[in-house]
C-alpha cells in the first residue's frame, strides 16, 4: 500500500516534469539538428544552426534589443522598487498598507490586458511604439515583484544601523550609499536579476508595444510563422538557456543570503 | 584629551497623545561627570537618552551643551554620540571601518583617521583587531567595539543606552570597571541609563532616580544609598525596611516619630501630625542593645548563610523586618534577638502615604 503511494506520488512528480520540460528538451535537442528539418528523427549534431542564427542580422539586433530593454528595465524596476519599499517601511506614510497593495497589484492582472491598456495609453498620447515603450511596459509586469522582494529584505535592525550611521554624522545620501543600500545588495541584486529574466522571455507585452525594433521573443514568432525552422530552435534555446542561468544565479544569491542570516 | 561639555536638561517632557513618558524633567550635569539614570522600565529613562541624541523631539523644554541650544539639531550635527543597547555594529564592515566610520563621515581620512581608530581601540582593549569581521565577536568585543566607534569622534556628550544589558553578569561587571576607567581617562561627560541599581552605583557620580516619568531623585550614589529622598529611592535602590509612623513634635533638628514599635527621635523635619515612614538598611540594624534606638526584642524567622553575613527575617510585634547580622555566631530559627538601631541610620520619608510597595 505505501509502495502503491509512493510508486503514484512518483509517476506523478514525473508527469509534471515531463509535460513541462519534454517540449524544451526536444527544442534544445534539435537545435543542434544536422538538417534542413526540424523534425525526427534527429541525424546527427551540429552548430550549422547556431551559426546560421548568428549571421542573421534581424535576429541578432532583436537579440541585443532584448539586452537593452531587459536591463534597463530591471535597472528602472530596482530603483523605482527600492525607493518605493524604503519610503514605506522607514517612513510609514499614512494608508501605507493600502500603498503597498496599490503597487503590488499589476502582480494579478494579466499582461494581455496590461499591454492592451497601455498600447491605447500611448496611441492616446500620441506616443509610437519602440523599445521605449516596450520598457515602459516590462516597468510596469516587474515592478510590483521588484518592490516585493526589496521590502522583504528590510527590516527594523537596519533601521537602527541608519540610526547609528546618523548618530556618527552621516547624511541621509551618506546612509543610503554607505549603510542601507549595501546591506540591501542581495536582495537589490535578486530584484534585478529577476526582472531581467521577466523582461528577457516575456513575449505579449513586446508584441503589443514594438513595432520596427523588435525583442528577441517577438522576432521568434514572426520567424515561426513561415514555418519551423532549426535556427528558430537555437534562437529558443538561447532565450532558455540564459532564463535559467540567471534564474540559477537569483537562487544562489538567495540561498547564500540566507545561509548567511542563520 | 577631551574635555567633556557641561549637559543643562530644562523642563522636559515628552507626551504621546495622552500619556507623558517624561514630565517636566530638569537636570544640569556638570563637565566630565559620569550621569547614570536609573530606573525601572517604563519610567521613561530610553525615551530621555533618545532626546539627548536628538532622536526623538520632546514635547516640551530645551536641551543645553555648554549653553548652546541643541534641541533642533539632529543626530547627525549634535555633539552627542550614542552607544546603543544592540551596538548596531555594521555588518557589512570590518572593525577598522565601523569604529573609522565616524571619523570618515567629519571628513578625517587617511593616516590622522587609521591612528585615531587605533588608538580608541587600543583604549577599549581590543588592539589590533581592526581586520576582524563583526561576525566574528563576541558579545562582549562587541560592545568593546560600539564604545570605540562612539568615543573615536571625542563627542561632547556620550549617550550609552543600558550598554551593559547583553552582557553576562561577571563580563558585566568587568566591564563596569572599565568603562568607569575609560571615562575617566577621557574626561567626557558620560550619561548611562540602567535598570541595574548595582551597575548605577559603581559606575555613577551622580545617579539620578527616574519613575513615571519624573525624577524621583538625584545626587551621589553614596547620598541616595544612605539618605535617600523617597520611598521609592530607598527601596529601587537596595533593599530597605520601612515602618509607617506620625510625626510628632520637633526638637532641634530632629523630629519624634510614633511608630508600632514606639516612639524615636530621628533626623529630618515634618510637619506635627503627618505620615511619615522611616527607612532603614538591613545592615544597619544591630541584633543588640548596643544602638541609639531599642526597636524591641523580635524573633528569627528565617535565615540566610551570604558569607560576609547571615541575612535574617525577624518579626516584631506584626511587623517582619529584613537584617543583616554578623556571620558569627548563627542564629537559629525561632531564636529571640534584642533588635536596636543608631538614630543617624534611620532615614526620615515624608512621603509616608499607605501606597503599597
Amino acid at each position: 500500500m505505501k509502495q502503491l503511494g509512493s510508486i503514484l506520488r512518483f509517476s506523478y512528480v514525473a508527469a509534471i516534469f515531463g509535460f513541462i520540460l519534454l517540449p524544451v528538451l526536444s527544442l534544445v535537442l534539435f537545435s543542434f539538428q544536422d538538417g534542413a528539418v526540424a523534425l525526427p528523427p534527429l541525424r546527427g549534431l551540429s552548430f550549422r544552426w547556431y551559426e546560421a542564427l548568428f549571421a542573421d542580422g534581424r535576429m541578432m539586433a532583436a537579440l541585443r534589443n532584448s539586452v537593452v530593454v531587459g536591463l534597463v528595465s530591471a535597472a528602472l524596476c530596482t530603483v523605482l522598487g527600492f525607493f518605493a519599499a524604503y519610503g514605506l517601511a522607514r517612513y510609514r506614510p499614512k494608508g501605507a498598507q493600502l500603498l503597498r497593495g496599490y503597487l503590488i497589484a499589476p502582480l494579478g492582472v494579466s499582461y494581455l490586458v496590461i499591454g492592451l491598456g497601455l498600447s491605447l495609453t500611448f496611441s492616446e498620447l500620441s506616443i509610437g511604439r519602440s523599445l521605449v515603450t516596450v520598457t515602459i511596459g516590462h516597468v510596469v509586469i516587474n515592478l510590483p515583484l521588484a518592490f516585493a522582494i526589496i521590502l522583504s529584505q528590510m527590516s527594523e535592525q537596519q533601521e537602527s544601523y541608519e540610526r547609528a550611521a546618523r548618530d556618527l554624522g552621516a547624511r541621509e545620501s551618506r546612509v543610503l550609499s554607505l549603510i542601507t543600500v549595501p546591506m540591501l545588495a542581495p536582495g537589490l541584486l535578486a530584484a534585478f536579476l529577476l526582472s531581467f529574466t521577466l523582461s528577457w522571455d516575456e513575449f505579449v507585452i513586446a508584441l503589443l508595444l514594438t513595432r520596427f525594433d523588435v525583442t528577441l521573443p517577438v522576432e521568434i514568432w514572426s520567424a515561426l510563422r513561415t514555418g519551423l525552422n532549426p535556427k528558430t530552435n537555437a534562437a529558443g534555446t538561447i532565450v532558455f538557456g540564459l532564463s535559467i542561468g540567471m534564474l540559477i544565479v537569483t537562487y544562489a544569491f538567495i540561498r547564500r543570503r540566507l545561509e548567511r542570516r542563520r | 584629551m577631551i574635555r567633556g561639555a557641561k549637559l543643562t536638561i530644562e523642563g522636559i517632557t515628552k507626551r504621546y497623545g495622552e500619556t507623558a513618558a517624561l514630565n517636566d524633567v530638569h537636570l544640569e550635569v556638570t563637565p566630565g561627570s559620569y550621569v547614570v539614570v536609573l530606573g525601572p522600565s517604563g519610567s521613561g529613562k530610553t525615551t530621555l537618552l533618545s532626546i539627548l541624541g536628538g532622536f526623538t523631539p520632546p514635547t516640551e523644554g530645551r536641551i543645553l551643551v555648554d549653553e548652546i541650544d541643541v534641541t533642533h539639531l539632529s543626530p547627525v550635527k549634535r555633539p552627542t554620540t550614542t552607544v546603543f543597547q544592540d551596538y548596531a555594529l555594521f555588518p557589512h564592515m570590518t572593525v577598522a571601518k565601523n569604529v573609522g566610520f565616524g571619523l570618515s563621515m567629519h571628513g578625517i581620512k587617511g593616516e590622522e583617521s587609521s591612528a585615531r581608530v587605533a588608538r580608541a581601540l587600543e583604549l577599549v582593549g581590543l588592539p589590533g583587531t581592526g581586520d576582524r569581521h563583526i561576525a566574528s565577536l563576541s558579545g562582549g568585543q562587541r560592545q568593546r567595539v560600539a564604545l570605540a566607534r562612539a568615543v573615536v569622534i571625542e563627542p561632547r556628550v556620550l549617550l550609552l543606552d543600558e550598554p551593559l544589558g547583553a552582557l553576562d553578569l561577571k563580563l558585566r561587571r568587568q566591564m563596569q570597571d572599565e568603562l568607569s576607567e575609560i571615562q575617566r581617562s577621557l574626561g567626557t561627560t558620560f550619561v548611562h541609563v540602567t535598570h541595574d541599581q548595582e551597575e548605577a552605583m559603581s559606575l555613577a557620580d551622580i545617579i539620578v532616580v527616574l519613575r513615571d516619568g519624573r525624577i524621583e531623585d538625584q545626587g551621589p550614589p553614596d547620598r541616595l544609598y544612605l539618605r535617600p529622598a523617597t520611598r521609592f529611592s530607598a527601596t529601587f535602590m537596595g533593599d530597605s525596611n520601612l515602618v509607617q509612623g506620625v510625626a510628632g513634635q520637633s526638637i532641634g533638628e530632629r523630629v519624634s516619630v510614633e511608630t508600632s514599635f514606639g516612639t524615636f527621635l530621628v533626623g529630618g523635619e515634618a510637619p506635627v501630625g503627618a505620615r511619615v515612614a522611616l527607612a532603614v538598611r538591613p545592615e544597619h540594624l544591630r541584633i543588640d542593645d548596643v544602638g541609639d534606638l531599642l526597636i524591641g526584642e523580635g524573633r528569627v524567622l528565617g535565615r540566610h548563610f551570604i558569607g560576609a553575613h547571615q541575612r535574617c527575617r525577624v518579626e516584631i510585634g506584626d511587623q517582619e523586618l529584613v537584617l543583616n547580622a554578623p556571620a558569627k555566631p548563627p542564629l537559629g530559627e525561632g531564636q529571640i534577638v534584642r533588635v536596636s538601631v543608631d538614630a543617624d541610620d534611620v532615614v526620615l520619608l515624608q512621603d509616608g502615604s499607605s501606597e503599597a510597595l
